[in-house]
Formats: C-alpha cells, sequence, structure tokens
C-alpha cells in the first residue's frame, strides 16, 4: 500500500468509515510515514478551518427584496400582464397616466358633442341671437326706436333664460305689444338710462316723474330713453340673467292704481349696494310686496309730488320726492293715517329756486 | 390492500418545523413565506457565498433562490425537509450563476478562470468585511490573520472542481448529514462520501499549493 493509497483513505479513516482491517493497516503506516502524518494533520487542521469559517450575515434589505418580488409573483394577473408586456414595460408616474387618460376622454367628449351639435340643425336654428345683435337686427335705423323696443320684457312665466341670450318671447313682445299685458319695459329702460351718460339738464329725472304722474305715459314711449349710449352687451346680458332668477311675473290686467311700480326695477347694483330706480315704472309692481309703497306713491301724486323716486337700500324702500309746500302738512296727515310717522318721513327745506321741498319716505320693502 | 396501498403512495413522514408553515404557504399565505425567509436566509447565503466567494452576487443568488422556491412551493411534496429541498435551489442557483460569472469573466479575460482572476481579494472575504460576525475576543492582529487564511480558504474553495465544492460546503461549512446531502443532489450517501472525501483531499492539496503550511 502506497503513500498515496493511504492519503485517499484518510478522511474515511477520520471519519471511522473504514473496515477494521483498513484502520489497522493505516494505523501501521502513518506510524512509519511523517509524510502521511502530515497529510492527516492537515485534513484535521482543514476541517478546524473550515468549521469555523465565519459566517456572513444578510444584509437587512435582503428579505424585503425577496417578500417584495414574491408578493408581485403572488398576484397572477399582473405578473401575467407583467411578462406579457415586458419588453414593451414604461414606468410611467401614475399622475401621468392619469392626465393622458382624462385628456382623452375629455377630448372624446368634446367630439360626441360637437358632433351632436352639427348633426342637429334644429338646434343651431333654436340657438338665440346674441341680444345685441338681434336687437340691432329686427329694430330698423331708427335708434330711439330700437333703444325702447330692445327692452326684453319680463316672461309671461319666467323661463330660465341662458347668459348672454335674450328670451324669445322678447324680440315677439319687442315687435307687438300685446295689449293687457304688462309692459316690462322699464327695468331695461332703467338700465339703459343708468348705462347712459347723465345728462346735465337732469331731463331724464324729469321724464320720470311725467311718467309716473300719468296714467297714459306708461304705455308711451318715452323721451328720456332715446338717446341713448350704445347699448352695452353686459347690461343686456345681466338682465337677461337676473330675469331668470325673479320669480315669474303674470301677464294680468292693469290695477287701477296709476304709476305703480314693477318689482323687478328695484334690483342690487354689483357695484354699489343700493337699488335705485326712478319712478318710470308700471303698475305691475304693486302687487303683492309692495302695496303699501304704491299707496304712498299714489298719495304722493295726488299732493302735486313730481321727481318721485323710488330706491331699494338695506331692506327699506326709499321715497323721495319733491311737494310745493302747501301740500306738506296735508300728505304728513296722510301718512300719519297710514302709519308712517316719525323717522319714517324725512321733509327737507324748500328749494329757494323752485320753491319745492323735498320728502324722503322710508317703509319696509316688505310691506 | 387498497389501504397498504394508500400507504406506500404517502411520502416518508420526515420530522420538519417549518412543516406548518410550509403548508400555509401551500395554500396561498405569503406572509407565511416570510417566515421561511427569515429562518433560512442566513444559511442559504453562506451556501452561496461559500459556492460563490462574492457577497453580492451570493445575495443575488438567495433572492433568485428564494423565489424559485416560492414559485415551486406548491410542488414540494415533503419528501424531504423543507431546508433540504431549499438548499438544493440554492446550490442550483449558485452554479447557475457562476457559469454565468465564468462566461462573463471569459469575455473580459480570455482564458482565465474566475475564481484566479478575482486575485482572492476581491468576492472571497475581503469585500465583505462588514457583513462579518465580529470575533470580540480576537485582537485585531489575530482577527487580521484569521481574515487573510479565510480568505485564501476561500480562494481554494472556489478553486475545487464542480461536484466537490458544493457537497464539501455543505457537509464541512454547513455541517449537513451524509444523507440530506444525498437528499439535495438525489445520490447515494456512498457516492456523496466518495466525493466529499475527494474534495477534502484536493482542498488540502491546493491549502498546501496556496498557503503553505497551516497546520
Amino acid at each position: 500500500m502506497t503513500c498515496r493509497d493511504i492519503e485517499d483513505s484518510l478522511p474515511a479513516y477520520l471519519e471511522g468509515l473504514l473496515s477494521p482491517e483498513e484502520s489497522a493497516r493505516v494505523r501501521d503506516h502513518l506510524a512509519s510515514c511523517p509524510q502521511c502524518r502530515k497529510a492527516i494533520a492537515d485534513l484535521e487542521r482543514m476541517g478546524t478551518i473550515l468549521s469555523g469559517l465565519e459566517e456572513v450575515t444578510p444584509p437587512p434589505w435582503l428579505k424585503q427584496r425577496i417578500m417584495t418580488r414574491v408578493r408581485d409573483e403572488a398576484q397572477p394577473e399582473k405578473g401575467f400582464f407583467r411578462r406579457l408586456f415586458s419588453p414593451l414595460h414604461l414606468k410611467i408616474p401614475l399622475s401621468t397616466a392619469a392626465l393622458l387618460i382624462l385628456s382623452v376622454l375629455a377630448f372624446q367628449v368634446y367630439r360626441t358633442q360637437e358632433t351632436q351639435f352639427h348633426r342637429d340643425g334644429d338646434l343651431h336654428v333654436a340657438l338665440p341671437k346674441p341680444a345685441l345683435e338681434r336687437s340691432m337686427g329686427t329694430q330698423g335705423p331708427s335708434r330711439k326706436d330700437h333703444s325702447r323696443a330692445a327692452i326684453p320684457p319680463a316672461p309671461a312665466v319666467g323661463p330660465s333664460v341662458p347668459r348672454g341670450t335674450t328670451p324669445p318671447s322678447a324680440a315677439k313682445s319687442a315687435k307687438s305689444p300685446q295689449p293687457g299685458l304688462v309692459q316690462p319695459t322699464h327695468q331695461s329702460a332703467l338700465r339703459l338710462e343708468q348705462a347712459s351718460p347723465p345728462r346735465p339738464d337732469g331731463e331724464g329725472m324729469r321724464d320720470s316723474g311725467k311718467h309716473l304722474s300719468g296714467e297714459e305715459d306708461a304705455a308711451k314711449p318715452r323721451k328720456g330713453a332715446v338717446a341713448l349710449a350704445p347699448l352695452p352687451l353686459e347690461t343686456l346680458e345681466s338682465v337677461g340673467s337676473r330675469k331668470a332668477e325673479e320669480p315669474p311675473v303674470f301677464a294680468a290686467p292693469r290695477p287701477s292704481l296709476s304709476g305703480a311700480l314693477s318689482p323687478p326695477m328695484a334690483r342690487k347694483k354689483s357695484g354699489d349696494g343700493e337699488n335705485t330706480s326712478d319712478s318710470a315704472v308700471t303698475d305691475s309692481g304693486l302687487r303683492g310686496k309692495s302695496a303699501s309703497t304704491a299707496e304712498i306713491i299714489s298719495l304722493l301724486r295726488q299732493f302735486d309730488a313730481s321727481r318721485i323716486e323710488r330706491r331699494t337700500s338695506g331692506g327699506m324702500e326709499i321715497l323721495t320726492a319733491e311737494l310745493p309746500p302747501r301740500q306738506v302738512q296735508a300728505l304728513l296727515q296722510r301718512l300719519t293715517g297710514l302709519g308712517i310717522t316719525g323717522r319714517a318721513v324725512s321733509i327737507g327745506t324748500a328749494d329757494s329756486r323752485a320753491g319745492m321741498v323735498p320728502v324722503r319716505i322710508e317703509v319696509p320693502a316688505n310691506r | 390492500m387498497e389501504a397498504s396501498n394508500s400507504l406506500k403512495e404517502q411520502p416518508p413522514i420526515i420530522e420538519d418545523d417549518d412543516l406548518e408553515t410550509v403548508l400555509l404557504c401551500q395554500k396561498g399565505d405569503v406572509e407565511a413565506f416570510g417566515v421561511l425567509v427569515d429562518r433560512h436566509q442566513k444559511k442559504m447565503l453562506n451556501v452561496a457565498y461559500r459556492m460563490i466567494g462574492d457577497y453580492e452576487e451570493a445575495c443575488d443568488v438567495v433572492q433568485e433562490a428564494f423565489l424559485a422556491a416560492f414559485r415551486s412551493v406548491a410542488k414540494f411534496r415533503r419528501e424531504a425537509r423543507f431546508s433540504t429541498w431549499l438548499y438544493g435551489i440554492v446550490v442550483n442557483c449558485a452554479k447557475n450563476r457562476l457559469i454565468e460569472l465564468k462566461q462573463r469573466k471569459a469575455r473580459v479575460r480570455s482564458g482565465d478562470f474566475f475564481p484566479e482572476a478575482s486575485s482572492g481579494k476581491e468576492g472571497y472575504g475581503y469585500g465583505c468585511g462588514c457583513q462579518a460576525e465580529p470575533l470580540q475576543e480576537d485582537s485585531v492582529q489575530e482577527r487580521l490573520e484569521k481574515k487573510e487564511l479565510e480568505a485564501r480558504v476561500q480562494e481554494c474553495i472556489g478553486l475545487l472542481d464542480d461536484g466537490y465544492r458544493e457537497i464539501l460546503v455543505l457537509r464541512d461549512i454547513q455541517g449537513l448529514s451524509y444523507g440530506e446531502i444525498a437528499d439535495v443532489f438525489k445520490i447515494p450517501p456512498g457516492t456523496v462520501r466518495s466525493r466529499l472525501f475527494r474534495a477534502r483531499n484536493s482542498l488540502k492539496d491546493l491549502m498546501r499549493s496556496r498557503i503553505g503550511d497551516f497546520s
């Protein structure tokens, strides 16, 4: 038995796996062979080194990464699609993807709507022209007539009027005013007058007074509303939009009370916080809430009042007028009879030039 | 007769601490697999590291091995312990990775054998000192000497032939029994012994030539 044979059997000898005869033979050889003794010593030392090798520890992220991938694998559909589209897999942020989807959807909706509009020809016909354009087109050459006829009447039953348009009934009413129906031209006329530059002679105000003073004047064209600045589109739009918010005004016979006011005329202007209106109103406004105001106006007329103005401020209806001095006392007595006394009535000093006494009466707006 | 047949079909009962957890995994409990990862990742990493000699590569191999195990856990038939089954997967992944690394190295430096190309310093213990468990009782000098010796031993392990290296790692470093190693490689225990003895003698010769007198 050579040293090489002994060396080959040394691992088994160290493990005790050799037969007794083979073990005895190896033992005898080792006793006489220093080279093989060195070999078995090296094997034993090598075993010690191997079993004493330092262990490496897994990094903290190892389990996390493994489990992340395992959880991905656990979702079969996702894994399938990922594998399916793995060559095309693009890492698009979720927000970008959502934006793209929304854009496509919005475009699709737009396309659908556009197609529908184009297909439905009646819709184009039914679409009202812009208020200014139509009023310009239907009124003929006279701007004076236009200024009155273009005033959109209140709809018979208050429909919702789109912004920037006038209700279809407006044009009809402008062309052929129906007797017996309320003529709500005053509201837009007021707007037009407000939009126009103030005239130095105060004619408009006096016109208003005249207008109130005679019942038949309500149906006549008013001169004060004639010379107007170009009609701003915004004004008509705002009128139209406000009409949609107003309670419906029904056509009704003119009340017997002359010089009545219409409710829509006194609406807040967005800027000044105070509603102003002149008295050039019809009687339709007296119905309902402002009966007492109408009575006061009637009283004022009875006492030869002029320049009657009405406005609303802070929930109060404010009536101002000018009276001849001789009528003031009688008016106060009548007002007292109506329960309007004290701070509700203010009497100013007489104008030295015209000799008229300014009167200011405040009543709650809901009266 | 039917009873005896059914007994024959049943897999042999093997004591396995992981059995309960493995059953949960087979029922689809993903988090139970995390318990198995926790329990075995260190042993598997050491096997991979001793086979490859590179810490980062070993971590990568362990990830792949666990993922492969998760994919195949439903096929685990409990004929061996789960850890034994897992060792087999890790060894296979490590062997595949070694082949890849060798091919990569061959492309870079034609004719060089991968472990030699590493010069014994990259991926054979030096590069991962921060991950090694500290030895408090050793002095700094002793620790340095030990590190150097371990690096050289690791280098020698890397020079062992395929078929010897993994058996030596599993038996002499991880301490698996011949039976377990036989289960891992699906070879008879006698073959395991003979390969192991040859591996030991080869390593001893390599260490003599590379380290000198180490006894």
